[in-house]
């Protein structure tokens, strides 16, 4: 027993692979392991990553928000972003890390146009972490 | 007679144009191939996020989420998409007339416009119908904001009971040579009747739960609508813009070809104008 894995983005289709072991999404209610016979799922992901086993082959993903579906033994995920890990320039992970932490330590006031850009910046810096986990793996 | 120097000057100024015509039918080829491959590239994902939407919305009725509710159509809003530039055949005059037309038969003559690209805005500004904001030299790289940000005011709006229906009209990229002009309706989302069986009849696990998705994937959905309308309408322009282009060339030809025969046909007439009068001339003497 195996799951296709098929991963779209509105730009492209990203992944198509017919045998995989397992998938691990990253949901936004928490991390999501998919594995052969999983009943029917629709969820809601994160920013965070995706990985999956194929033979000995673990490959990871970072990816940014969208859905997964998951129907008889196919499994669906509806990107707004995706990058592989071998794409992924670490460095520029790292700096992008540094000037969101640095812009998130100064002030924010709480009206709204000040809240909109204090979620803007928290998002850059979930999005370096993710990335940089992803190289990881 | 015309005489020799204006027929002349008239076959070089038609093989001018005809050099224009057929260095944009290349660069509307070149073009055409990109646009057609964006599109062909944004279909996937847009095919299973209306599966997904098909899913999720067949556990609901209308009543269950603001942007299924049905009204009287009487306050509607356009989202019209056209191209900026002109030179394209009817692409976009066929689109706006058949928008025209259709909006004239639902008995709506005071239609709220958001034009994307300039053609659209130039033709709608001289009706009765009110343009609310335009949008024109938009590059592709900034169709997701702009989009996001029109879907979005016209979601505000529909919530907020200030409009009933929102219209989306593009032309609809057939093939190089046609392209339909296509009508559809973009808000009320209807809640698609699950035509395609779900290929596994256990019960759907959702989460979060199907209401909190909801809300978030129909939004998406009809921001991704718009985008992937734009891609279409995008190869359609050049396609249009291509074959009208082709046909300028040829047309070209063939009036190089009619105004040659006939610059050599006068120039042997004055040849044998001049003949004569020499034979004449000396003949009297």
């Amino acid at each position: 027993m195996s799951l296709q894995l098929e991963i779209v983005t509105p730009q492209q289709k990203f992944i198509e692979e017919d045998s995989v072991d397992s998938v691990t999404l990253p949901g936004t209610e928490g991390e999501l392991g998919i594995l052969p016979e999983h009943i029917p799922l629709l969820t809601s992901l994160a920013s965070g990553v995706l990985s999956y086993q194929s033979g000995n082959e673990r490959k990871a993903l970072a990816i940014h928000g969208g859905y997964a579906q998951v129907e008889n033994n196919r499994v669906t995920v509806l990107a707004e972003l995706a990058e592989r890990a071998e794409d992924i320039d670490v460095s520029r992970a790292q700096d992008a890390e540094k000037r969101a932490l640095k812009t998130l330590s100064g002030k924010f006031g709480s009206d709204e146009t000040e809240q909109q850009r204090l979620e803007k910046h928290e998002a850059k810096l979930k999005r370096a972490l993710v990335r940089q986990t992803a190289t990881r793996i | 007679m015309a005489n020799l120097k204006e027929i002349r000057k008239r076959i070089d100024s038609v093989k001018t144009t005809q050099k224009t015509t057929s260095a944009m039918k290349m660069v509307s080829a070149a073009k055409l191939r990109r646009a057609q491959d964006n599109y062909e590239q944004a279909t996937p994902y847009s095919n299973k996020l209306k599966r997904v939407v098909s899913l999720l919305s067949s556990n609901f009725s209308a009543e269950d989420h603001p942007l299924f509710a049905q009204r009287e159509k009487a306050r509607v809003a356009v989202i019209l998409i056209t191209s900026d530039r002109g030179l394209c055949g009817g692409f976009n005059s066929n689109l706006c007339k058949a928008l025209m037309a259709e909006l004239d038969q639902n008995k709506i003559d005071h239609a709220q416009f958001t034009t994307l690209g300039r053609k659209g805005q130039e033709f709608f500004k001289r009706t009765n119908h009110k343009i609310l904001e335009n949008y024109t030299g938009i590059p592709v790289t900034e169709h997701r904001d702009t989009v996001q940000k029109v879907v979005q005011e016209h979601i505000n709006k529909f919530e907020h009971n200030e409009i009933d229906r929102v219209y989306l009209a593009y032309a609809n990229f057939i093939s190089v040579l046609t392209q339909e002009p296509t009508i559809e309706t973009l808000l009320p989302i209807e809640p698609s009747s699950s035509e395609e069986e779900s290929l596994d009849d256990r019960e759907i696990l959702f989460e979060p739960p199907a209401e909190q998705i909801l809300d978030t994937l129909l939004k998406k959905y009809a921001e991704n609508r718009v985008a992937v309308a734009w891609l279409n309408s995008i190869a359609g322009e050049h396609g249009a813009r291509m074959t009208a282009m082709d046909s300028a060339t040829k047309n070209a030809s063939e009036l190089i070809e009619k105004l040659q025969l006939y610059y050599n046909r006068s120039r042997q007439a004055a040849i044998t104008g001049e003949l004569i009068e020499i034979i004449s001339g000396a003949e009297s003497l």
